[in-house]
């Protein structure tokens, strides 16, 4: 059997629910909830940010041998249209309380495609082997909603972020 | 139901007849297959070529509706032969192109 592996939106520095497949909304509190509440308010001027989120790769269950070659992408286009930008970055292992201010050192999620991924693994380094199962595997990731006072009212569709892996 | 990531399995026959179904170094095997374990999947049977190594590619989504996607990778030398594990469909590339969906 291959492994299976699952994107968690992290709580704590080893908690999390799983979200593989599902919906991470950026909202004004800072909670996991899929849900209406806590909107992002379109500001009269300058910008708002969301409660920054976390997202982990876990190991469900095991791989014969090892996972490795973690990295995370879009498909490089921002659907959210004018005035709402994400930004991310690696965060490495060392949880943090999610917060609403602008996140430093970010870059744009959507400049993060297939060929130029966001590393996954770079201080949580793999090959992850089956000694992994059921914990945590790779860097948590950060990640945040901008709005600007020239974004349009009204809900977004979703956008999609890959995790890739290799497995042998 | 199936995990996409298991809609296959594989397996290499060395030629002692040796089967191999752990790893990733496929050096001296004379056939490498891809077994279905799920209905309406065709068989991949590989054989009469040199072989190098084999991996997976798991492909998981969130905030989107894309579908999660399995690829198996056989590398031979001088091109490299990807399966879709969700639909049976292959292809081949240069054998150090990576493929990302």
């Amino acid at each position: 059997m291959a492994a299976t592996i699952q994107i968690h939106e992290m709580s704590a520095a080893d908690t999390g629910a799983d979200k593989t497949s599902g919906t991470v909304r950026f909202k004004d509190a800072d909670n996991a909830t899929v849900d209406a509440n806590n909107p992002l308010v379109v500001p009269s001027a300058d910008t708002i940010y969301s409660y920054t989120k976390k997202l982990r790769p876990y190991m469900e269950d095991a791989p014969d041998t090892n996972i490795s070659n973690l990295r995370w992408y879009t498909d490089g286009n921002n659907g959210f249209g004018t005035g709402i930008s994400v930004t991310v970055k690696n965060i490495g292992t060392t949880w943090g309380a999610n917060y609403k201010t602008a996140m430093s050192g970010g870059e744009d999620l959507f400049g993060k495609t297939s060929g130029s991924p966001l590393d996954g693994d770079g201080t949580d380094a793999g090959p992850f082997v089956p000694a992994d199962n059921d914990s945590y595997i790779g860097d948590l990731i950060e990640l945040q909603m901008a709005v600007a006072s020239t974004a349009s009212n009204g809900a977004l569709s979703a956008e999609t972020l890959t995790l890739a892996y290799d497995e042998i | 139901m199936t995990s996409v990531q298991n809609n296959y399995r594989w397996e290499a026959e060395k030629a002692d007849g040796t089967i191999v179904t752990e790893g990733g170094d496929l050096t001296g095997c004379v056939r490498f297959s891809l077994v279905p374990q799920v209905p309406g999947l065709v068989r991949h049977d590989i054989v009469g070529v040199p072989m190098v190594r084999r991996f997976g590619r798991g492909f998981i989504r969130v905030m989107g509706d894309s579908p999660p996607e399995y690829l198996h990778c056989l590398v031979c030398p001088g091109y490299r032969l990807y399966v879709r594990s969700s639909d049976g469909g292959a292809m081949i590339t240069p054998e150090d192109h990576e493929v990302y969906l």
